[in-house]
This record gives structure tokens, sequence and C-alpha cells, in this order.
């Protein structure tokens, strides 16, 4: 105490003067650096939407492939050497649309249910244990998911429809859609779980006030009012279908076709991009261009659905006090 | 004015209301373990799948030359070595054996001179994959025939034995010889190679959107390019990382080729978004009070990020930076894209070197043909219990990645209230 005090009297040991000019430099260093790794994140997204557009003008100024017949072509055939002017996405969009809509129809309902469970019914302790499982699942790579289906899924599907006369392809669609819903799932119920338990306790308390039961709470007060939010997870979730490649390449093989039987093989639009790489072709050949219009097309289709996603959220969500 | 409600809608015990919410509760339930069934299965299988490679045989003497003929005991494995008497061989096999199939030498009587052994051994290795075993050694051909109790053509080993093996040896076309060595050391290069980059740049990017940015258009902007980077599919990050990176659009001298540099930043850009994400959440949660303190005291802007901001924050980060890294290591398309899909049968000396990574090999694998009846039975060494020996290793990885993140972000949970 008393050092203190001496301390103070003999007044401060350094008189401030403002910033010295090594601090000064140092300060807008640090700035320039941030900035730039900043930039980066943009440069990112400008790098992607060149590299994409500037190849994908080359295909079609190198082929003899238009955007017209690029969108509705029903042949994937490339050859080396130049591809049939009938080369067209229609199949690989049809594939990506079969194993989007297969996936949403099994991971959609689990999800929300799951999310449902965890914020409205499930016990602390349960929960404590559920949401890492679910969170655990979401980490595990996309080709594992695909050697599943590979592994279990295909094999069962199998044992189960041959008997009805079924023939089941090795790669085929179905274990495709089963293993990316499966995958799935805890993006949707963990997004969805987030809006449900930001639903404020008032609300929840008016309805169980009035008489309601908890089945009632939960899909007539507390669903409708986080619906936007389970709506954005939803729209994130088929997104997140749309760019998955490997568990689709692993489970539904690389032979595209317009088909309705989800039990044979499909091509989807990121399937074509392994297949044309694993053919080893050659840099600036319209095959390899190809994979740019291809990956320009995927590339539209997720920020669509990631925008409008994002737009959902905003547009229509309930704000409360 | 609304009519008085009649009395008859009030029916607070109507059973089908009264059973709606335990069913609902249960359909709730049974969705939310689907996510634990699923995990299970899939060790599971994995695991199982695994276990099958470590099953050797128990190898018998049952003929040669100098012992007199016998039949194996039973359930044993059949083993005939060559230098037993002409012929006994496939009368033993035909008589144990009863119609299954037995690797043909075309002659029922076996080779004694070397030209002769060494053309029985180009034939038997034309029979892969061999459904019945054939082993060739350095002087002698030894046949198998019969149902085989696991591979015979390996000895017993435990799990832990055979991922030693696995993470031994290097990519082969051979199954029983096969291994991760050249995919492990790879993406052990890449995880160090994208800490290095993702790390410093990520979290200056958060640094600068959260504690320089005002908020306004500029900083929306900025948030909603990041936001929207995430979601953008993993292959079309190996699109761009491949244009740009590895061939550079055709500029010779800038481009990188297949190389782990490629790799690695392709990674790196992939996993920045998330980096980022983590690193401002962390930030967010360090009180203003500490800064406005700091500042108060006359600290500049950076020496408050530095010395406080920063190491309040530091746990969060780390977790989110593990997460973010643990899932570079899974990520396969991308690296497919850049150029890590081919065999690699070296381990990369330096970063401009050319590589292969851990989930590349395990898809190379698991794509191998195989033969779909024998899944789930007994039969000959397949690729599959490599590929599934190569998941368990990625899947310990991860999850000692992910368990020591949640241990950070447990040790430092609330690092500083107020």
């Amino acid at each position: 105490m008393k050092a203190l005090l001496d301390d103070m009297a003999a007044g401060p040991p350094h008189r401030w003067t403002g910033p010295t000019p090594f601090r000064q430099l140092r300060e807008r260093l640090v700035f320039v650096f941030l900035l730039v790794c900043a930039a980066i994140t943009i440069l990112t997204t400008i790098g992607i939407v060149v590299v994409l557009g500037v190849e994908t003008f080359q295909f079609f100024s190198k082929s003899d492939v238009s955007v017209l017949g690029f969108l509705t072509g029903t042949s994937t055939d490339l050859e080396e050497s130049g591809p049939s002017p009938k080369f067209g996405i229609l199949p690989l969009i049809w594939g990506t649309f079969e194993v989007a809509l297969g996936s949403s129809l099994i991971a959609l309902p689990i999800g929300l249910l799951s999310a449902i469970y965890l914020s409205e019914y499930a016990p602390r302790r349960v929960r404590a244990v559920l949401k890492p499982t679910l969170e655990l699942l979401a980490g595990i790579p996309t080709i594992v998911y695909g050697f599943l289906a590979m592994l279990l899924v295909t094999p069962v599907l199998k044992a189960v429809l041959t008997p009805l006369g079924l023939t089941v392809n090795i790669n085929n669609a179905l274990s495709a859609c089963i293993v990316v819903g499966i995958m799935i799932v805890p993006m949707v119920s963990s997004l969805s779980e987030d809006v449900l338990s930001a639903v404020p306790r008032g609300l929840r308390e008016a309805g169980y006030g009035l008489g309601a039961t908890k089945f009632e709470v939960s899909t007539k007060i507390v669903l409708p009012a986080a619906l936007s939010g389970v709506t954005a997870s939803f729209i994130l979730a088929i997104s997140r279908a749309v760019g998955e490649t490997m568990a689709v390449v692993l489970a539904a093989g690389m032979s595209p076709r317009i088909s309705l039987n989800p039990l044979t093989s499909i091509e989807t639009m990121t399937t074509y991009m392994v297949a044309v790489i694993g053919g080893e072709a050659t840099v600036g050949s319209p095959k390899y261009l190809s994979l740019f219009a291809v990956g320009l097309t995927l590339f539209f289709s997720t920020l669509l659905l990631n925008l409008l996603s994002s737009l959902v959220l905003r547009r229509y969500r309930e704000i409360y006090q | 004015m609304n009519p008085a409600p009649r009395s008859s809608n009030y029916e607070p015990d109507r059973r089908s209301r009264r059973l709606m919410g335990p069913l609902f509760g249960l359909a709730c339930l049974v969705a939310t373990s689907t996510g634990v069934v699923v995990l299970a299965l899939l060790l599971g299988a994995v695991v199982t799948t695994f276990l099958k490679g470590t099953k050797g045989a128990d190898l018998e003497l049952i003929a040669s030359s100098k012992g007199t003929p016998r039949l194996p005991t039973k359930g044993k494995d059949l083993v005939v070595v060559a230098d037993s008497p002409k012929g006994l061989q496939f009368r033993i096999f035909n008589a144990y054996a009863r119609g299954k199939r037995i690797v043909d030498t075309n002659e029922s009587r076996l080779p004694e001179k070397a030209g002769e052994i060494e053309a029985l051994k180009k034939q038997l290795e034309g029979l892969w994959p061999p459904h019945e075993l054939a082993r060739v050694e350095k002087d002698r051909v030894v046949l198998a025939v019969g149902s085989i109790v696991g591979h015979p053509e390996v000895r017993h080993r435990s799990g832990l034995e055979f991922l030693g093996d696995l993470m031994r040896s290097l990519v082969e076309s051979d199954p029983r010889l096969a291994g991760f060595r050249a995919g492990i050391t790879g993406s052990l290069w890449l995880l160090a190679m994208v800490t290095g980059f993702s790390i410093p740049v990520g979290v200056s990017a958060a640094i600068f959107l959260e504690e320089y940015t005002p908020p306004g258009w500029f900083r929306r902007t900025i948030q909603i390019n990041i936001a929207n980077l995430a979601g953008v599919p993993s292959i079309v990050y190996g699109l761009l990382g491949l244009a740009l990176f590895v061939n550079a659009f055709g500029f010779q001298r800038l481009a990188m080729g297949e190389t782990l540099w490629a790799g690695a930043l392709t990674l790196g850009l992939l996993i920045l978004p998330v980096i980022v994400i983590a690193t401002q959440e962390a930030l967010r949660t360090v009180p203003s009070s500490l800064r406005q303190a700091a500042l108060a005291l006359g600290a500049s802007r950076w020496q408050v990020i530095r010395d406080h901001v920063l190491p309040s924050a530091v746990p969060g980060i780390l977790t989110g930076v593990i997460l973010a890294l643990s899932r570079a290591i899974g990520e396969t398309a991308p690296l497919l894209m850049v150029g890590a899909s081919a065999a690699v049968p070296f381990l990369p000396k330096g970063p401009s070197s050319e590589y292969t990574a851990l989930p590349v090999e395990i898809y190379n694998y698991a794509n191998e043909p195989y033969d779909q009846a024998r899944i789930g039975s007994e039969g000959p060494f397949e690729f599959q219990e490599v590929a599934a020996g190569g998941i368990l290793i990625l899947l310990v990885l991860l999850l000692t990645m992910n368990a020591t993140a949640i241990v950070i972000r447990n040790r430092y949970a609330r690092p500083s209230q107020g």
C-alpha cells in the first residue's frame, strides 16, 4: 500500500504523448492484413463465378453444343474428340432431382419429428445424449455413408425386393436416396430444433392455459410460429442433397438415365464430374470443359436454394420480444 | 359478434385427442432414435466387414512327398502341397470337396520341373480373384479348395494387428497387401498445410468483420457472401481448384499441377467460411465491457484484440477450427477433382509432390470390383475389408479431433462473464 502511495506521489512514470509512429504503423499494417484476409472470402466467390463462367463459355465456343441444346439434350456421351451435338444436362438434372426428392421424402419428416421431440418432448437427460449423437452423425464424412450404401443398404434392398420380382441393380437410386436422406437428417433436425426452441415460452403456456394438450401446443402453436425457420432448414437440406457427391457415387453409380425406376443406376450432376475426372479428360478438351458447364448449373441450383432459404427466413420470420 | 360457442365444441376427454399426444410423442421418439440406430448400424457394418479381414486360416499339411496322404480334420481348410505324389491331391479334393470347383491345372499330374512350376504360377496368378485358393510360394505351389474360413492367404491377426498392417503398407493392386500409408501421410500433410493457411486467414477475416467493420451494407454483403460460400457444394470448390490451382487456366508457369499445394489450398478455401463463422461467434461472446475497459486504459485497437479479445475467445475459436479441420480431413470429392485420384505408390516428399489422401484411397478401394453375393458371407479377401479398415482409421482420427474440440469447449465453457 505504501509503495503504491509512493508511486502515485512520484507521478506517472510515463507521460502519454499520443500513439507513437511505430504503433500507428503497426495498427495500419494489421488493418491491411485483416482486410486482405476478409477480401479472400469475397475473392473466393468471385473466383468460383469467374472460373465456372470462363470455362463454360469456352465449352460452348469450342463444341457444337448450344446453350439451349445443353439445357434440353438427353445424351451425356462426350468423346475426347468432341461432343455429339445432342449433349445435354437433362439426364443429370433428372438424376439430381431424383436423389434430392427421394432423400427429402426421408429426411424432412424424420428431421422435423426429431426436432419436435428434442425441443418439446425430450427430458433434459435424453436430450443431452441425443443431441451430440445427431451432431456426430453430421460430422461423418460422406464417403462413409456411400460405403454404408454399398455394404448394407443395397444388399438389404436386394434381399427384400428380389423376392417380390423386382430387379435391384448393384448401383441404384433408391439406396442413394436412403443414405443421402439419413445424411441430411441431422441438418434438418438441428436447424429446426434451434428455431423451435426459440419460440417463447409464454406462447406455449398460453396454449396450455387454454386447455391444449402437448400435441396441440407442439403442432398448432410452436410449429406454426417457427414455420419460417423450419422451411429454411428444409431448403438448406435439399440444397445439401443436390450438391452431395461421394455418397451418391458409391450408391447410385454413374449411368445417366431418365427413368422413373428407382432401382436402376442414375447419374447426377456431381457424379458426372467424378466420372469425367476419373476418365482422365485432357485439359482444355470439350470433355474437360463440360465439367465446368455442369458445375455452373450445379452452383446456380444450390445458390438459388440457399438464397431462397435465407429469404424465407428473413421475410417470414415472426419476431417475438 | 360471434355466436356463443356451442357446448359440444368443448370435449376435453375426446379419445382421439387423448390418444394423439402419446402417439405423436412416440413417433417423434422413433424418428429421433433413427439417428442413433443408423450410427450403430454404420459402426456395426464397418467393424464387421473389417473383422472379416482379420480371419486367417489354420493351414494343415495333409499331403507331401514324404508323408502319407490323409484327409484333413473336419472344419479345417484343405491345403495340398504340390510336391506330394502325382494326382493324389485331386483325388483327395474330389473326395473331400464333392463338386466344389477346384483350381484346375489342366492335368492330373502336378509339375515337377522348374519350368512347369513357373507355368503353373502364371496360370494361378491369372485366376484372380481366387475364389478357391491358389498360393504360389518360392519353390512350391500350395493349393486349397473347399469353403474357406477367413483368408487362407493371411495368418490370423487381431484387429489391431490388421490396422497396423493397413497403416504400414502402401497402395497395392492386391487387397491382401493393400494399405493406407500413402493416404494417411498425404492427409496429414494436407492437414498441416490447411491449418497453416486457413486458421490465420479465417480468424483474421472474422476479426476484421467483428471488430473493424461497422454494421452496414458492407458488412452485410460480406456476411451474406460467407453464408453462401458455406453452402457451395464441395465439388464446386474442387472445380475452382482444378481450373485455378492445378491448371491455372493453361498458364503453365503458374500451374501447380496435381500437388499437395493445390489440394491444400482447395481444402483451405473450402473450410474458410466455416472457420470465419465459428470465430465470429466466439468473438461475439466476448463481453464488450472488456474491450471498453482496455480502450479506456489507452490500448490501441489491435492491442485490445491481441491482449484481451483473442485470449478470451480462444477456446471458442479452437473448437470451431478443429471441427472445420475434421471436415477437411473427410472431404473426398474436391480432392478427386484436384488430382488426388491417382493411385500413388509413394509417400509425398514435400508440398509440391503428388499425393493421395485417406478418404480418396477409401473411395478407390471401395470402388474396386467385388462380388456382391459374397457380402455378408465368408469369401476371399476383398478390397471391402481394406476399405472398412480405412474408414475405421478415418473415424478414429475424426473422433479424436472432435473429442478434443468437446473437451476444450467443456473446459473453457463460459470463460469470462462480464
